[in-house]
């Protein structure tokens, strides 16, 4: 049948004709979804569950270092010896006696016991590394461990004890204020602090104006706690240092500051190091020798040696640490970028760009760079963390910020007194070891995503 | 090669000439530089202007400086460290603590971290070799300023084992080593991880590789393949890293000499900063300089001693 038919067919000249004559031909559509570079990488990255972890936590740190100084109302430069080195208090935890806000406290003079704290308490930095409260320990803030006992060496035949003190209810009890001005005392009865008071005035009988009393201050017994703008018992989680400054505060904010130097060293590495390196590679030859010349000399210059010297000439704020870094941090960058350069520049899609007409700039900045991105990505990432790091070391070595309060500065804040206070050493620290951690991770993650012939190169 | 190391030497005697001017011209410029001691009797206070040239143009002094570091090594006085004591003397006297400190956490390094590194590679995916890349991972990421922390927190404060400072200088032999675990323990544990991971990098790169097949081909157990071929071929790579981490360690040791009040050079450099005792900091940046040159001198070195192959200062 179907031979029939074509045997009766007569071809007409339009048969001869494309089809397609007036159409523009396309290519057929991709049925499946088309995979950027980006989302690709986004897709390795995502297998890397370590990396995906790290990322969490680090986000988690970082939401804290931006909000974590907003849910607490103390600020983080707000002294007040008074309620100084409380130790950490945390919900849950305390139930099972862990930072639980209490401390021991060894031969304690039985005078002491159901007084108010009236002083703030001091603590000694000798080998006796202990914590003394002057005054004493109010009705129901201690349990006694160990005693009465006398001590065969004091003279005056005191009787002693050894105490388990609640130092909330210790410092944020009743104390005496003394020598309050009439200003201060105001304050302090606006906030309905105030249990008993007295008043002290100098006054004198002026001829023609009757008696005139100036000099006026004020003895009084404070509710600390309401004094504060407590209603009830605080929890300080990470408690309070030398001088009364809330930790969780200043712990969040000095995370912050760290990582703002961490990040800003970065960004300005970053351009700097990609210009150098852009230029030295791209151009090669006589400039190239000169420039990585100089590098070479500047790394030779220990990086302790850089930023001594620059923190001792301009001080030692955020401007001159963030400088100080950048200085040690963009010969790293700008070797990187130059390599990349040198990987790319010769390559066939460059030629072709530039027999097209294209500039030096857009070359290095349209074809070449975007090709070589993801070691510089990594490396810049990485970056961070080392930042960070330096910043700390030159804390020890009391160099690191004058004013102002970072991971580094909280670390050797608490370095004096770690044996006795340990807290103030123990949470900076894990912060910054989670930094590091987590940082770490997150770029070798970015690495095998970004570059996947590098995975596992380390 | 000769000549490659009389240039090697030349560059790095340039830079060190370079830092070291740009260090003493800055420390002169810093703000806070302090007047001298006026309570020095009258003379011998002028003698010794005359003698540094302290009021002079800082070009001038400059120039002294060069004369008298340059001809007869001579880094002037402390101020208020320790009065009138020669700098390099102080340092000097220091150096034996510093040293060994580095030295011993430096040698403990090497097999420790070529022992996990190994152990690593030749378990690679087992259970042994995550938990080593855990503690690898771990301890490359800790600062060795923490880790020193917990360590005085825990083993010296909590347990009592070693004491929580370093012991003043009249301890006995017992106590001092007692007091050295510590700071060796910090300062090694990062060189122990970075060497550890560039060792199983290496080692598992040469066991895949086609020669380490050729020779199991011709009979040889996999112990001998290892142990001859593999190793040799896998630590070449890792000689320069070891060298380099020396310098690692040797900074990170002014840190933990602060932190447990180890009397070193890097406790020098911290309490010169503190007490503006500037002839004594430029003393203490000068030895750092002086290590750190030699050491990338050495590392360049070393690529071409421990592979011949590699011919260093070739024409490319």
């Amino acid at each position: 049948m179907a031979t029939n038919e074509i045997k009766d067919y007569t071809p007409t000249p339009e048969d001869f004709k494309f089809v397609q004559i007036d159409e523009k031909i396309f290519d057929t559509k991709f049925e499946t979804r088309p995979i950027g570079y980006l989302e690709d990488a986004f897709i390795r990255f995502k297998k890397n569950k370590a990396s995906v972890v790290a990322f969490i936590i680090l986000s988690i740190i970082i939401l804290l270092a931006i909000f974590g100084p907003m849910l607490s109302k103390n600020k983080a430069d707000a002294v007040d010896d008074k309620i100084a080195l409380l130790p950490p208090r945390i919900p849950l935890l305390e139930k099972i006696g862990i930072a639980d806000g209490t401390r021991v406290f060894l031969h304690v003079d039985t005078e002491q016991l159901d007084k108010n704290a009236d002083y703030q308490q001091t603590y000694d930095l000798g080998n006796n590394r202990e914590l003394k409260i002057s005054g004493g320990f109010p009705v129901g803030s201690y349990k006694i461990i160990k005693g009465p006992y006398t001590d065969p060496n004091d003279v005056n035949n005191r009787q002693f004890v050894d105490i388990r003190a609640d130092l909330y209810k210790v410092q944020f009890g009743e104390r005496e204020l003394k020598t309050l001005t009439e200003m201060q005392f105001k304050e302090i009865q606006d906030k309905g602090a105030v249990i008993s008071f007295q008043k002290f005035e100098t006054c004198v009988t002026k001829p023609g104006k009757g008696k005139v009393c100036d000099n006026v201050y004020y003895d009084a017994t404070v509710n600390y706690l309401k004094l504060k703008g407590y209603n009830s018992t605080p929890y300080l989680l990470f408690g309070t240092d030398q001088i009364g400054r809330d930790m969780w505060t200043r712990l969040w904010t000095g995370t912050r500051v760290s990582l703002i130097v961490g990040l800003s060293v970065a960004i300005i590495t970053i351009t700097i190091g990609t210009i150098y390196g852009s230029i030295s590679g791209y151009y090669g030859g006589m400039v190239d020798l000169l420039m990585q010349r100089f590098i070479e000399i500047l790394t030779g210059v220990p990086w302790i040696v850089i930023m001594t010297l620059i923190i001792l000439y301009m001080g030692n704020n955020l401007t001159s640490i963030t400088i100080a870094l950048t200085a040690v941090a963009w010969t790293g960058t700008s070797s990187i970028v130059r390599s990349q350069i040198y990987r790319y520049k010769g390559r066939e899609f460059v030629l072709a760009s530039r027999t097209l007409g294209a500039k030096d700039l857009r070359l290095i900045f349209k074809h070449i760079l975007p090709n070589g991105i993801g070691p510089i990505v990594t490396s810049s990432v990485l970056i961070i963390p080392s930042a960070i790091f330096t910043e700390s070391v030159i804390s020890y070595l009391n160099l690191g910020l004058g004013s102002g309060v970072s991971i580094g500065v909280l670390l050797n804040n608490g370095q004096s007194v770690l044996t006795s206070y340990p807290y103030l050493t123990v949470f900076p620290a894990i912060i910054i070891s989670l930094l590091m951690i987590t940082f770490n991770l997150f770029g070798n993650g970015l690495r095998d995503a970004l570059n996947p012939s590098l995975r596992g190169a380390e | 090669m000769t000549r490659y190391i009389i240039q090697r030497v030349g560059l790095i005697f340039l830079t060190l000439f370079l830092i070291l001017s740009l260090s003493f011209i800055i420390i002169k410029l810093v703000p806070t530089y302090p007047p001298l001691d006026p309570k020095m009797d009258p003379d011998s206070y002028q003698m010794y202007l005359n003698k540094y040239g302290y009021n002079k143009p800082i070009l001038i002094q400059y120039l002294m400086w060069i004369k008298n570091v340059g001809l007869h090594w001579d880094w002037g006085f402390s101020h208020n460290f320790a009065k009138n004591k020669g700098v390099w003397d102080i340092l000097l006297g220091r150096l034996p603590v510093t040293m060994r400190l580095n030295i011993i956490s430096f040698v403990i390094s090497i097999p420790l971290g070529l022992f996990f590194g190994i152990l690593a590679a030749l378990k690679k995916n087992k259970m042994t070799d995550q938990i080593i890349m855990f503690g690898v991972m771990l301890f490359i990421s800790i600062p060795s300023f923490v880790i020193m922390s917990l360590l005085i927190l825990y083993p010296a404060y909590g347990l009592h084992w070693f004491p929580i400072q370093y012991p003043a200088k009249d301890a006995t032999f017992w106590q001092m080593s007692r007091g050295m675990v510590l700071p060796v323990l910090a300062l090694s544990f990062g060189p122990i991880a970075g060497l550890t991971r560039m060792g199983r990098a290496e080692l598992t790169e040469v066991l895949t590789s086609e020669f380490l097949l050729l020779a199991r081909t011709k009979g040889l157990s996999k112990g001998q393949t290892v142990w001859r071929h593999a190793m040799r071929n896998s630590l070449v790579p890792l000689v320069p890293i070891i060298i380099g981490n020396l310098t690692g360690i040797i900074f990170g040791s002014i840190v933990i000499e602060q932190i447990y009040g180890i009397p070193g050079i890097g406790q020098i450099l911290v309490i010169s900063i503190g007490l503006f005792d500037y002839n004594l900091t430029l003393a203490a940046l000068a030895f750092y300089t002086i290590i750190e040159l030699f050491t990338i001198l050495i590392i360049d070195l070393s690529y071409g001693i421990v592979d011949p192959r590699i011919r260093m200062g070739a024409k490319k």
